[in-house]
């Protein structure tokens, strides 16, 4: 008995959670993602070390030449080594990517927690807003955002997630109010639980699915904006290497040097895919229900 | 005489819906003293569950409390301030639902969800609590508590839900546990099982029962008085034995002798005529006088008060003297 008690506590703390990691790792498509990611990442946090040469390094004698061993994935029209430019991109895309999604899922949920729990006034209010936004264009109301912040980066940041938290509020919202007329919500008020910890500890946990869900939906999406940005100027100012905007630059020589085109392209997709998979496995893994025992 | 826990006034609680506001609850008075297990019986829809939910203050926000007072160790829990509300809640009152199946929080384990009670209203350390929810998983009746406190809820089975819920709810160990038709989603011989739990944790920590249900069997063997309830309103209160043997309302008379028995042959259940009536539009007088074989003229009129018939048996019944 002793000894199952002690076995009970150990798991309930330090080894919580290995039970999901090991789970994690027996997920195939997961493994696959979780590795295309750690290899950006990689890229990411090494890029002084891997990349041959700086990201803004100019020669204008070795302008457009494709790919080869010393130029890996060839040069663009300042003669920039592209490789290195990718692999420097990769902090920025990460850095956008992740940022972008935190900030519009801390605003939507938090929003969606607040209309779902509390019915009347304050949801009318929430979901009102939430309309409202889902109505605008997007793009056009980013443009307005960065157009008063000014540009950069940040600002890009900001603007993109103001205008892309109304799916995470409104999922939130729905999933609330189903949620709160369970059982055990009412059985957490009967154990004199507040609503800050009901909202935090029992309905959040049992919304994060479909938030997480959501999120590697919107990492992709949240890097395509922010590349739109970019291209009209807004976002990261040249010589920035964000992979959008070097799509961008590369579409007037596509005949030429498609090369300039391609391998950011194809890196916004492995990025994008790589989180999209790592999500499903989370999913897969995070839910209980799904869980094969 | 034992002392009071719970003392309901003149509760009056109602539902809005598109049509007016639906007495559930309407002008009851109710007494439970300390350690007894009291008994709230009535067909679906007549309001005991209302009366429940309302003691804790768990109601549906699409219902209201009219009117009335509900005395719990000397304060009205319906004008305590959320904080204090919180604190008795889980401490010193808990409550078993109808359903186990969705009453345990899918995103935690069992283990853990029975330990935060006292961490919340004890202060106990995490390590202490674990150990004590597992004790008291075991002590609830589920097999290697220690190894099953660490699955989530949907491994668990209908009844091990309850007991779990059961465990949960009397960590603290409360003084009065509101049992609302704990049983009904069980199957009969883990009806009986949870039934000795519940008896077994009240004679160990001494804690007071209000326990709802439609069911007689269930009556009979836990309790030690009852409530009948009909739409909205309490009829009858008295000993146990005393409602089996002597049933003074017409419609108690009517639920007791719906039981089925082995005595006699195939012959048709008994059953009451009618159906409940509708709670937007009830009869005058007596609420049950459609249905009710003794009704007179005065039943049509006048809409009888609760009397005590015997010292411990009271009914709100005009003609109880022929009934009885």
């Amino acid at each position: 008995m002793t000894r199952l008690l002690e076995d009970l506590r150990k798991k309930a703390y330090s080894v919580y959670r290995s039970e999901e990691v090991k789970l994690l790792i027996r997920h195939r498509r997961g493994v696959v993602g979780l590795a295309l990611l750690t290899i950006i990442v990689f890229m990411a946090l090494t890029a002084d070390l891997i990349a041959p040469r700086r990201f803004d390094e100019v020669d204008t004698a070795l302008r457009l030449q494709p790919p080869s061993l010393k130029h890996l994935f060839g040069t663009d029209h300042l003669g920039r080594d592209v490789f290195s430019r990718i692999v420097y991109g990769a902090r920025i895309a990460l850095w956008v990517g992740i940022l972008v999604v935190l900030v519009e899922a801390g605003i939507g949920v938090t929003l969606g927690l607040i209309s779902g729990y509390y019915s009347g006034f304050l949801d009318k209010v929430i979901s009102a807003f939430t309309d409202m936004l889902w109505a605008f264009p997007p793009i056009i109301l980013a443009l307005a955002i960065v157009t008063i912040l000014g540009p950069g980066l940040t600002n890009v940041v900001i603007a993109v997630a103001v205008v892309s938290w109304a799916p995470y509020a409104r999922i939130v919202r729905a999933k609330t109010q189903s949620l709160v007329s369970r059982e055990f919500v009412m059985a957490a008020r009967a154990i004199g639980e507040s609503d800050l910890s009901i909202m935090f500890r029992y309905i959040l946990p049992n919304t994060l699915v479909s938030i997480i869900v959501l999120a590697t939906l919107t990492i992709p999406s949240a890097i395509l904006y922010t590349t739109a940005l970019s291209f009209l100027g807004f976002g990261a100012q040249p010589p920035t290497p964000d992979w959008g905007a070097m799509l961008n630059e590369g579409k007037d020589y596509i005949f030429g040097a498609p090369w300039n085109s391609i391998f950011p392209g194809v890196f916004i997709t492995l990025t994008a895919l790589s989180f999209n998979l790592l999500g499903d496995a989370l999913r897969d893994v995070l839910d209980p229900k799904l869980r094969l025992r | 005489m034992p002392e009071k826990i719970l003392e309901v006034q003149n509760l009056k609680v109602c539902y809005e819906t598109g049509r007016g506001c639906v007495k559930a609850v309407d002008d009851v008075s109710l007494t439970i003293f300390e350690g007894e297990a009291f008994c709230l019986v009535g067909e679906t829809g007549c309001g005991k569950s209302t009366l429940a939910l309302s003691i804790p203050r768990l109601l549906p926000p699409n219902s209201r409390v009219l009117d009335g007072r509900i005395l719990f160790k000397g304060k009205d829990l319906l004008r305590v301030d959320d904080s204090e509300l919180q604190r008795i809640r889980g401490k010193e009152m808990a409550i078993v639902f109808q359903n186990p199946m969705t009453s345990l929080n899918p995103a935690y384990r069992v283990g853990y969800q029975v330990a935060e009670v006292p961490v919340t209203h004890l202060g106990m350390s995490w390590d202490k609590a674990l150990t004590s929810a597992v004790n008291q998983l075991s002590k609830v009746g589920i097999p290697d508590a220690g190894i099953r406190a660490r699955d989530y809820p949907h491994v668990y089975s209908g009844g091990m839900k309850q007991r779990s819920m059961i465990a949960m709810m009397t960590t603290c160990k409360p003084s009065l546990l509101i049992a609302d038709e704990p049983t009904t989603a069980l199957d009969v011989t883990i009806q009986a099982q949870i039934l000795k739990l519940l008896h077994s944790l009240r004679v160990e920590y001494g804690l007071t029962l209000l326990l709802i249900t439609h069911n007689f069997g269930i009556v009979a063997e836990v309790c030690d008085r009852v409530g009948v309830m009909y739409s909205g309103k309490i009829v009858e209160v008295g000993e146990v034995t005393e409602i089996f043997d002597n049933p003074l309302h017409p419609y108690t008379r009517g639920l007791i002798e719906c039981v089925a028995s082995r005595r006699g042959s195939k012959a048709r259940l008994n059953q009451i005529p009618g159906s409940l009536p509708n709670p937007l539009n009830l009869p005058s007088g007596c609420r049950f006088h459609p249905r009710c074989p003794y009704t007179t003229y005065l039943c049509m009129k006048e809409e009888p008060t609760m009397t005590e018939a015997t010292s411990n048996h009271s009914v709100a019944c005009h003609n109880y003297k022929a009934v009885g």
